[in-house]
């Protein structure tokens, strides 16, 4: 049975054009006088591509075949004027489908669902937008709230302040412009012949300040409300994960596409006893902004407890080596203490080697940390890892199926000491290598 | 099932090859006549690549391409510089795609496109019928499997 898409395509299939409706408002800007011709004028390409995206919806037609219990089993979608495709999927070679539903969609009772297969394709393979009522019949997503792993809010409070490092990272840039502006400020101030330009600069810096901090504030509440509420439920051969406060997202998951479980820990959740844990799915988590979330912030007994409620059968086996070359990991913190350490001593602008150091020191102890709970263990069924990367601690269960290449690499100073560096490679949409070092090299000649 | 390439292919292949030619020539001759001046005896060599195209590649591209589907795989050949056999065993179909442009759709053409995890394939420029045919038969296949 043939039917069109709902009528939110169109919506979001002209919300590039929304630009182009702007610019009668630029154009207010100018000292020109504005006349009606100029506005005709100015609002004909949006009228005329809104008007393509309309006609595009109106030539878009779905095929969906459902199965006998009425859920979703086959769908052939034309959709184009000038480039048209036709594109036939089954549910069984879904490895992910995701129902979206932003306020817009809320208001317009549409869900827009987005199907992929496992491959290397880099984009998702069919977009769907279709009712709310139709979207719950076809995908099962139904109310059942009991057996679902509820997260509380406080970790996912904790994940937001702490979770992104580059968004931590920012705040120590607030203080540094602040500062240089009350310098500029103070130093242009006894100059007479600054002109506009550089006597514009503080008020430039502090407002550059604020910028900074306000885009830390949207970070935090952007990861907030992305993953407070957050739920997620094991469905036969399925994962079904909701998130979103604003906007909610299910996504179910083939559960035998999942190729690698991660468990990360900044150093600020691991103080407070604080994991979290992603999937790598094939199929699931191309889109730019997709986040392949399984637990976005748990303590450790309820991080271990819902693991095991989700993927109670996934392989997972322990780390039987451990890192043994110490400098390894510390060398890179270390040398860049010791320039952030120089610099204070030749007295190179206080607040900046102050941050350096800082962030040095934290990079330390992270590193530190990767070295004490580091290693690598491979058995019949599963590999497992654990590494810090950037500033935060990784801890890798793949299955062995999915383990394409193992590399064992030894530098002359590594053969020297009787250690080496172990990278896997394996299948996944991202992140496919994971490196390990300063590992024994005897005891993983002999594991491999 | 098998197939080769559609009979609007050739109209489709002398179109886009005298579009290119034009395009690139003026592009050149453009760019001389701006910066030094008008070779005009390019022209001559625009016009024996147009013939060679015309005459030899266009018909050697049109017979290049052929394939079969059974009941285990997609089977296809192309290629005139490089040959090239693909072979898609069906269980790892994921979807496949027709696409069309608007100088396919004059001349009767379609493109296939079969997706896989490792990557893709193209069947290009089969004839509407035979692309409408394929994926009929590809999408049988999937319900029998």
């Amino acid at each position: 049975m043939e039917c069109r898409p709902y009528g939110a395509y169109a919506v979001y299939d002209s919300r590039r054009w929304w630009l182009l409706w702007m610019i009668p408002l630029l154009r207010l800007i100018l000292p020109a006088p504005y006349t009606v011709v100029a506005l005709v004028r100015d609002l004909f390409p949006a009228v005329l591509l809104t008007g393509y995206s309309v006609a595009k919806w109106r030539c878009c037609r779905y095929r969906l075949t459902e199965s006998a219990n009425g859920t979703f089993h086959r769908v052939g979608v034309r959709e184009g004027i000038v480039f048209r495709r036709t594109l036939h999927l089954c549910a069984d070679d879904a490895a992910s489908v995701e129902v979206e539903r932003t306020p817009l969609l809320w208001l317009l009772r549409a869900r827009r669902i987005r199907v992929s297969t496992a491959g290397l394709r880099r984009r998702t393979d069919a977009v769907l937008y279709l009712t709310a009522s139709r979207t719950r019949r076809l995908f099962s997503l139904n109310a059942d709230r009991k057996a679902r792993q509820r997260l509380p809010v406080w970790p996912v409070a904790v994940l937001s302040l702490t979770g992104s490092n580059a968004a931590v990272g920012l705040l120590t840039v607030v203080p540094l412009l602040r500062q240089l502006s009350l310098v500029l400020g103070d130093h242009l101030s006894q100059i007479t012949a600054a002109g506009p330009v550089w006597t514009g600069l503080p008020p430039l810096l502090s407002t550059a300040a604020n910028a900074v901090l306000l885009g830390w504030l949207v970070s935090v509440a952007r990861t907030f409300w992305r993953y407070v509420g957050f739920s997620a439920k094991r469905e036969d051969e399925h994962l079904h994960l909701i998130s979103g406060l604003f906007t909610r997202r299910d996504v179910l998951i083939d559960c035998a596409k999942i190729t690698a479980v991660e468990r990360r820990q900044t150093l600020g959740m691991g103080l407070l006893g604080l994991s979290g844990a992603v999937i790598t799915a094939a199929g699931y988590g191309r889109d730019r902004g997709t986040r392949p979330v399984l637990i976005p912030a748990a303590s450790t007994p309820q991080f271990h407890h819902t693991l095991s409620r989700l993927l109670p059968d996934y392989p997972a086996c322990p780390l039987t080596i451990r890192p043994r070359s110490l400098f390894r990991y510390v060398a890179a913190p270390l040398l860049f203490l010791c320039a952030m350490a120089s610099a204070a001593v030749g007295r190179l602008w206080p607040p900046l080697t102050l941050a350096g150091l800082f962030f040095g020191g934290w990079w330390l102890l992270v590193r530190l940390w990767g070295y004490d709970r580091g290693g690598w263990g491979i058995t019949d069924t599963a590999v497992s890892l654990c590494y810090p990367r950037g500033l935060a601690l990784y801890r890798v269960q793949l299955p062995r199926c999915v383990t394409d290449c193992i590399t064992v690499t030894q530098t002359p100073f590594q053969r020297w000491r009787g250690t080496c560096t172990v990278q896997v490679r394996c299948f996944g949409e991202k992140r496919r290598r994971h490196r390990v070092w300063g590992l024994p090299f005897e005891n993983v000649e002999n594991l491999t | 099932m098998t197939f080769t390439i559609g009979n609007g292919a050739k109209g489709w292949l002398y179109t886009v090859w005298t579009l290119l030619i034009l395009v690139i020539g003026s592009t050149v001759h453009l760019f001389l006549w701006w910066q030094f001046q008008p070779i005009w005896w390019l022209w001559f060599g625009w016009l024996g690549l147009w013939i060679t195209g015309t005459l030899w590649y266009c018909p050697a591209y049109c017979r290049s391409l052929s394939g079969r589907i059974d009941f285990a795989a997609v089977h296809v050949e192309k290629g005139v510089w490089w040959h090239r056999h693909t072979l898609v065993p069906l269980p790892s179909l994921r979807t496949f795609e027709i696409w069309s442009l608007p100088l396919h759709r004059l001349f009767h053409c379609r493109t296939v496109v079969l997706r896989f995890a490792g990557g893709s394939t193209r069947l290009p420029l089969l004839d509407a019928e035979t692309a409408a045919r394929l994926t009929a038969l590809l999408e049988k296949q999937g319900e029998l499997s």
